[in-house]
């Protein structure tokens, strides 16, 4: 039991990282009709970023992390200004192209800039444990959950009542109609970059503990992008159950399934839920009337 | 059709006058120079490891030359750039073969790049000597004029898992990458276990890429082993380390020679301590090592201006052992000649030490031993001497 209990922690953990990332994915979808491919890249910048900072530039942790979260920020709005906006009115395939591009580029800019190596990132919690009677949990693991959970009430409230927050939910719902309404849609997709950069820094820092800082950390985009679709692309309390959903059967399945299965049993579940229900599971279908 | 029945007849006619040519003379060598090639990553994601190599390698030719050559005859080695890429590779050698006309291929680095010239090499009847890479396609089956010198990975683990089996290790577990180099640790591991009438008690693989290892660790732990293996590279062994020690596991590990690099002991920190590891050549340490290698660090510091590593060590073994090979073929340098001088080969040393390497007319694997190296105080430091092969 206790063992159980250690392992859905740490896989909650995990899933957490894998929903930040895939909420950036569906808030820019949502907003842009952009599928960011780049968006696991943008992470692993904000990893370097906070590496820069915390361990280079030996800064305290927390004013190192709210740095790298205002660049982040600024990247964001400069990716969608420079390499986003001038593609609005084009096909699907070229954004594609253009974010597939950008990940490959992002690569091989932190390669020239902080070299190919594996950085360690240390943090406050670093090695540390929390016990639970029997139960012993990572401090790490546990900030991962306490920051994420944070962060997405953050989120809730800054949606719910702030006027900017309710600007960006019109714009993904109706861009023409919010355009017509007075709602600056090109402030608001600039913001909403912004946004979703900044939550991909934040993963990619909180990541950085249990997996390092390296040039490949982006590869975790193909397990968010998944979550993303678990839940239904689109919804953003669905990237973060879809998420975790991952992250955890991902740890259960190593534990339990037998060697071989465990890897794929993640995707698996994956493919099960979209037969059943094809929008994900907080997707809303779209039907039209024929 | 014409023009390409008339190329087909004048490559025909030249194969033949090259043919004729080289059964008067020996391919790559003259009166006085023995012409060799060598195909290594300069420019691609190994390139740091390649041009350490090529460095190290370029200064044993100079010490070997300056003190007379071999046999009156002059090395001369050209160094192609392979980018770590396999058609590069291929590129690279053909011209070798054809244009320079090579007497032998040496350390043809990195396992894609010099698997894919091995057959050309083998067709041409050039040898393939003490390339740099671990791949068993070298010597099994075994082929007349391919001699390795890297041992593959099984071989260097084996020996240490043997070594914790027989001081009374019973119930190993073992965590691996899951891909070719996973497999070959898991080959070398499984054959330890064996020889000494084991097996593994608990193993799971994990992808590349993985970035939480707690459920592989929680896996392990279950198993209620006493020895954890690792077959990995250095990042996800810092990882698994760290995860272990944070459940206040004090299980003994011992990792896989790939995980014997300082960047493990930078990522994993204090967890590291205690941790032993498989080791093929030891790292040229200015503090402890002989004085013939600490000789060799201020030669190559002088000469490139930057600390002599682990690589330039192996590029500096691969050299003099070739000449090693060479020297053993005697005056009258032919292919026969050569494999009969490599195999002769038996009790030799690198001056780094290292596993010693015997070559017969049955085995041309070199190396097959291994040596025992432990972290303590945030360094790796030796245990013991050369652990035995295992078979």
């Amino acid at each position: 039991m206790n063992e159980f209990l250690q392992q859905l922690v740490s896989g909650i953990a995990v899933g957490c990282v894998y929903a930040l990332v895939a909420l950036g994915f569906v808030l820019i979808y949502k907003a842009t009709d952009i599928v960011n491919f780049a968006h696991g890249e943008v992470m692993m910048v904000g990893a370097f970023l906070g590496l820069t900072f915390i361990e280079i530039l030996k800064m305290p942790y927390w004013i190192g992390l709210l740095l790298a979260i205002a660049c982040m920020t600024v990247f964001g709005m400069l990716l969608n200004r420079f390499l986003l906006r001038p593609l609005a009115g084009q096909g699907i395939l070229a954004v594609i192209v253009v974010t597939l591009g950008l990940s490959i580029l992002l690569r091989a800019f932190a390669s020239v800039i902080w070299g190919p190596e594996t950085f360690a990132l240390q943090t406050p919690f670093y090695n540390r444990v929390v016990r639970v009677g029997e139960v012993v949990l990572s401090q790490e693991h546990v900030a991962i959950i306490v920051l994420t959970i944070v962060l997405v009430a953050a989120l809730y409230v800054f949606f719910r009542y702030s006027r900017v927050g309710i600007a960006m939910q019109a714009t993904s719902e109706n861009q023409l109609a919010a355009y017509y309404v007075g709602i600056p849609v090109q402030k608001v997709h600039s913001l909403i970059w912004a946004l979703g950069a900044a939550t991909a820094g934040v993963a990619g820092i909180m990541l950085a503990p249990i997996a390092f800082v390296q040039v490949n950390m982006g590869y975790v985009g193909l397990k968010a992008f998944p979550a993303a679709v678990l839940g239904g692309f689109g919804s953003i309390p669905g990237a973060i159950v879809g998420g975790v959903i991952i992250g955890v059967v991902e740890s259960m399945a190593v534990l339990y399934l037998p060697e071989g299965i465990n890897n794929v049993a993640a995707y698996i579940l994956l493919l099960v839920v979209l037969m059943v229900r094809p929008q994900g599971l907080f997707g809303i279908q779209s039907k039209r009337r024929v | 059709m014409g023009f390409k029945k008339t190329s087909l007849v004048a490559i025909a006619v030249a194969a033949t006058l090259v043919a004729a040519n080289t059964s008067a003379q020996v391919r790559g060598v003259t009166k006085d120079e023995i012409l060799l090639g060598s195909h290594i990553d300069l420019s691609g994601p190994i390139a740091e490891l390649g041009r350490a190599g090529v460095n190290a390698g370029k200064m044993a030719e100079e010490e070997i030359n300056a003190a007379g050559g071999i046999h009156g005859r002059k090395l001369r080695i050209i160094w192609e750039d392979s980018g770590y890429d396999p058609k590069k590779a291929v590129l690279v050698t053909q011209k070798m073969i054809d244009k320079d006309g090579i007497f032998a291929l040496i350390m043809a680095t990195g396992n894609a790049p010099a698997e894919a010239t091995y057959p050309m090499l083998i067709k041409s009847g050039v040898p393939n000597l003490f390339a740099w890479a671990g791949s068993p396609m070298f010597t099994e089956p075994l082929e007349k004029i391919s001699f390795a010198f890297f041992p593959t990975n099984g071989d260097t683990m084996a020996p240490a898992v043997k070594h914790f089996a027989d001081q009374g290790k019973k119930r190993f577990c073992f965590i691996y990458q899951d891909d070719g180099f996973g497999a070959d640790v898991k080959e070398g591991v499984d054959r330890a276990l064996k020889a000494a009438k084991l097996q593994v008690i608990e193993e799971v693989g994990y992808k590349r890429g993985t970035t939480d290892f707690s459920a592989q660790v929680a896996r392990m732990q279950r198993g209620n082993c006493d020895m954890l293996l690792l077959g990995t590279v250095p990042a996800p062994a810092a990882g698994i380390v760290q995860e272990v020690r944070r459940r206040n596991w004090n299980i003994p590990i011992l990792a896989s020679s790939n995980t014997y690099d300082e960047s493990t002991l930078r990522l994993g920190k204090e967890a590291m301590e205690g941790v032993h590891a498989a080791v093929v050549i030891p790292n040229p340490d200015p503090d402890r090592s002989s004085p013939a290698v600490k000789d060799w660090l201020k030669k190559y510091q002088a000469k490139y201006n930057q600390p002599g590593s682990l690589y330039g060590a192996y590029g500096y073994a691969i050299v003099h052992l070739a000449a090693e090979g060479l020297r053993r073929a005697g005056p009258n340098l032919t292919v026969d000649s050569l494999v009969k001088g490599v195999e002769s080969i038996k009790g030799y040393k690198t001056i780094f030490g290292g596993p010693t390497v015997n070559f017969s007319d049955k085995d041309h694997k070199g190396m097959r031993g291994a040596l025992l190296y432990k972290v303590e105080g945030g360094r790796w430091v030796p245990e013991g001497g050369e652990l035995q092969p295992v078979q």
